[in-house]
């Protein structure tokens, strides 16, 4: 089977397997709400019976304490925990200890003691919102090759909307199911996304706006492709 | 170093490198919002404000000055949102009687709507309230819009100050201390390196579109 098949409220909906599916919506559209139904027992034994789910937000940390013993007594993972630290300036986890961590830092160190329990389902709502760009680049660059080398399956929710280029699929949710698709299809719903008051990425931004001048004969989200179109 | 009275300053830089100590040690007599409040979460939101003001005048101006509505008061905590909670404790913040607001990483959970009413209430409180902002955030497209001046935050300390033009078009600068510049930017030296036509500085995506098709 490649796909889940979810029930959301009432609404049969398709979740890829070993893919990241993004939801966006508007602030209180009831994102956590969902995240936090999926994680239930009674919904993951319907749904995820083989699974292992974890729930990652913004604000909910592991005892940090409990967090940096693990990942010191940890050896199975101690490389992979070490290439994320050195990501941050860390140079070894034993280093941790004399860390107070920042906002930003304390999602790190959840993010790696949820991945020493290796679930095959992540949930992560607003999970990096504290991590600056760049980081949160290379942090999720090297977990997209980790979910696609182990093949796990993870649902996204972010504020920022450079990261749809990261995905494979997006819902758009407003307490309930209005869209589901891949990224390019979903480019093409302009009047949903900005009715709900949401917005593209900056390239996709930036061509729906650009459109109305009669500039293209065909849809361009590449920026590269884009300015060689415009100053042929 | 000071902040600029009166003006909305923004203090960037990565993870980790120490822009809430700084400005912790730079501002005093300021409210910080923080979500801190997300502790409170078995309360109402009159009961969270009430910590700050007993007054159900200002309370109930603060939850309009966030698109809350008066209704709201009653409500619980435990029924928000995270962007409806960082936008309250936005609304906790203004409660207070301070000349300064620090707002630490606002912007977190908020769609595009709910980060533009943003940047109108601190157009708002600067200009018609005369108050001094301080922002402490990631997310350069955002402060690009409305950052009167910027504070480049690294290894616990201010490394570089200016304008939002001074700092974003620095591309050494940013590459060296890990700041994302803004889309903007990075399309229009992206434009000028490709095809050597010089966009204007813009800080907004329509005044860009405008800028592009005069262009080509």
């Amino acid at each position: 089977m490649d796909a889940y098949q979810v029930e959301i409220n009432d609404q049969m909906v398709t979740i890829p397997r070993d893919k990241w599916t993004m939801v966006v919506g508007p602030v209180g559209s009831g994102k956590s709400k969902l995240f936090h139904r999926i994680t239930s027992s009674s919904f993951k034994k319907k749904f995820f019976p083989q699974d292992k789910i974890i729930l990652l937000d913004s604000h909910s940390f592991f005892p940090q304490d409990k967090i940096k013993k693990e990942l010191l007594m940890n050896i199975e993972d101690q490389k992979n925990i070490e290439t994320i630290l050195k990501l941050f300036g860390i140079s070894s986890i034993s280093t941790l200890f004399h860390l107070e961590p920042s906002a930003g830092m304390n999602q790190v160190l959840n993010f790696l003691y949820a991945y020493i329990k290796h679930p095959t389902i992540w949930i992560l709502d607003q999970a990096f919102s504290m991590i600056d760009p760049i980081h949160k680049k290379k942090l999720l660059s090297w977990f997209k090759k980790e979910t696609k080398k182990n093949h796990l399956t993870v649902l996204y929710a972010s504020s920022d909307p450079e990261d749809i280029l990261q995905v494979d699929q997006v819902i758009v949710y407003k307490e309930k199911v209005l869209f589901t698709g891949s990224k390019r299809k979903f480019y093409e719903e302009e009047k949903l996304v900005h009715s709900l008051g949401l917005e593209y990425p900056f390239d996709v931004e930036l061509y729906h706006q650009l459109k109305y001048y009669n500039v293209f004969d065909k849809p361009i989200y590449d920026q590269e492709r884009m300015i060689d179109h415009l100053w042929k | 170093m000071e902040i600029k009275k009166g003006k909305i300053n923004v203090f960037i830089g990565a993870t980790g490198s120490g822009k809430k100590e700084v400005v912790s040690s730079l501002v005093k007599n300021a409210e910080m919002n923080d979500l801190f409040i997300e502790s409170f979460k078995d309360r109402s939101i009159e009961e969270v404000l009430s910590l700050q003001t007993k007054s159900q005048k200002k309370q109930k101006e603060a939850l309009q000055m966030i698109g809350f509505s008066e209704d709201d008061l009653k409500r619980s905590l435990k029924t928000l949102s995270l962007g409806e909670l960082e936008r309250l404790s936005v609304a906790y913040t203004l409660c207070s009687k301070r000349d300064t607001y620090i707002f630490c990483h606002p912007s977190v959970g908020l769609d595009a709507k709910n980060k533009k009413s943003l940047i109108k209430l601190f157009r708002l409180l600067k200009t018609r309230y005369k108050k001094t902002i301080v922002v402490i955030s990631h997310d350069s497209n955002w402060v690009h819009q409305f950052a009167d001046f910027l504070f480049v935050v690294y290894n616990n300390n201010v490394v570089s100050t200016g304008t939002t033009y001074d700092i974003f078009c620095d591309k050494e600068l940013c590459k060296k201390y890990d700041i994302k510049r803004p889309d903007i930017i990075e399309f229009e030296d992206f434009v000028f390196e490709k095809k050597k036509k010089r966009l204007g500085y813009r800080n907004d995506i329509k005044d860009l579109i405008k800028d592009i098709y005069r262009n080509i």
